[in-house]
């Protein structure tokens, strides 16, 4: 288990008329892995949205998040027009701090192997397949390293095999010790793959509770819509 | 800055390769071999040399400059956020001063170098004869524009509504600094008291990037008396060093406030 944790303390956002986070907190031991559940709108993206950096929560805070490396999987992104699939990647990992050019593109090419794109490299990342470009953004979170992985629906646009591929990364991440986040509306990933189950609706945190405790519970509530 | 500078290297490359680049690069094929024979057409009537050449490019290529990076601008940045990827950037722990200061300097680069190549066309082509200093002065206000204007692009691409609506008030900011302003101020000019006219002037070409500018560009070519007398005093001050200094800071000011409301800008969009 990591030495550090992060605390969420009472984070709200809101778009416009929408309160998209209500006052949530709860706290994250290094080296866990966390599932967010519950329908569409219930505050599951803002939330990682904010924990990576790309938001700003209207009030409350993150602490520890400063401690740690962070990689972000968004839920769908436009990719830039004219950039390579391979040179958006080494532009991340120079960004995430690799010591040289020479190095950025050897860490690019080793993630694009792993995420069998390796054949896709000189294509435009915007001309990619749906799945394909889902994969992409997933070698770009194994880039640098990361001590904490946000992932907003990571598997929603993969096929069986590239989804066994993905359990595999956050299996590997956590016997690196890495914390994983991630959102997702197939439940049996959320029971399988994380140690606690959270379940928003309406932008509160309704539920924290084990996979176990999840199982045990009636079968009514097992079934609940995620 | 290592991040600032990474993220510059990459933008300038993506404009680069882009369709709007291409178009941009027979634009300019197109305009400084026209204007070339204009200006070849104009000396055998006319006879004689000096900076004329450089003097009629200078409104083209303000014009160019300016329209070109203020659009360049805007619509990168706009399409970044509308896409997603300025959150993805922040998630490797950039702050928003090194995004958006890499993005603009990416994007000032760029522009900075087609509008660099047509000068350099442009006086290849027709410059034989002319002063080399009217072109150097003309390439000075054309680099001037295309930071001021690139700076402009970066806050109105960071305001909120789609690519297309970025790139219509970036249309609309250059359409209002270049044209409408200077009608209105001229015409309220005259109706002002004598007094306050002279005061009126400094401030209403200062504020105004595109104003300041031409101004600036007027001086350096060495042009101030065609702006009357009044101006003799002016344009001593601008041949002299603190004149120069003067100027330069004018400059980055015109830089810095619009950089400064693109920060926080960004800042408020998160």
């Amino acid at each position: 288990m990591s030495a550090w944790s992060l605390k969420v303390n009472g984070l709200c956002k809101r778009y416009g008329p929408v309160l998209a986070l209500d006052r949530v907190s709860f706290e994250v031991e290094g080296g866990s892995s966390l599932a967010l559940v519950g329908p569409n709108g219930a505050g599951k993206s803002s939330l990682l949205r904010i924990m990576a950096g790309a938001a700003r929560p209207d009030s409350g805070r993150i602490f520890g998040l400063e401690l740690c490396r962070r990689a972000y999987v968004p839920d769908g992104l436009g990719f830039p027009q004219a950039t390579s699939a391979l040179d958006w990647l080494e532009f991340l990992a120079r960004l995430k701090g690799a010591a040289s050019r020479r190095e950025a593109r050897s860490q690019a090419e080793r993630a694009l192997e792993r995420f069998g794109l390796a054949e896709a490299a000189s294509a435009p990342a915007a001309g990619l397949s749906r799945g394909m470009q889902q994969r992409l953004l997933l070698a770009q979170a194994s880039l640098g390293e990361p001590d904490l992985l946000l992932m907003d629906e990571p598997a929603s646009a993969l096929d069986p095999a590239w989804s066994a591929e993905w359990r595999a990364m956050i299996a590997g991440l956590r016997r690196r010790g890495a914390t994983v986040l991630f959102s997702t509306h197939r439940l049996e990933d959320a029971l399988e793959l994380s140690d606690r189950v959270l379940l928003f609706r309406g932008g509160k945190l309704e539920r924290d509770v084990t996979p176990e405790a999840w199982r045990s519970a009636s079968g009514a509530e097992v079934g609940i819509s995620v | 800055m290592t991040r600032s500078l990474i993220i510059a290297g990459r933008e300038t490359l993506q404009l680069g390769r882009g369709r709007g680049f291409k178009a941009l690069i027979a634009l300019s094929v197109v305009a400084s071999a026209s204007l070339a024979a204009a200006a070849g057409a104009s000396r055998s009537v006319a006879g004689g040399a000096g900076s004329r050449v450089a003097s009629s490019f200078g409104s083209l290529v303000f014009i160019a400059s300016s329209l070109t990076a203020v659009l360049a601008a805007s619509v990168s940045f706009a399409a970044e956020r509308e896409g997603g990827g300025s959150g993805l950037v922040a998630s490797c722990g950039v702050s928003r001063t090194a995004y958006v200061i890499g993005k603009f300097l990416g994007c000032a680069i760029f522009s900075a170098a087609a509008v660099l190549a047509v000068v350099l066309a442009v006086s290849a082509l027709a410059g034989r004869g002319e002063c080399p200093l009217a072109f150097v002065a003309l390439a000075a206000s054309a680099l001037a524009a295309v930071f001021v204007y690139a700076a402009w692009g970066a806050r109105l691409g960071l305001g909120r509504g789609s690519t297309l609506s970025a790139a219509g008030r970036a249309l609309g900011f250059w359409l209002a600094t270049t044209y409408v302003y200077e009608a209105l101020g001229w015409a309220l000019l005259p109706s002002l008291p004598y007094r306050l006219s002279g005061l009126f002037l400094a401030a209403f070409l200062a504020a105004n990037p595109a104003e300041a500018l031409r101004v600036g560009a007027i001086f350096l070519e060495g042009r101030g008396a065609i702006y009357g007398p009044e101006f003799y005093y002016w344009q001593r001050f601008f041949s002299s060093p603190m004149g120069l200094a003067a100027a330069v800071a004018l400059l980055a000011a015109h830089v810095a406030l619009p950089l400064g409301l693109a920060v926080a800008a960004s800042r408020r969009d998160t």
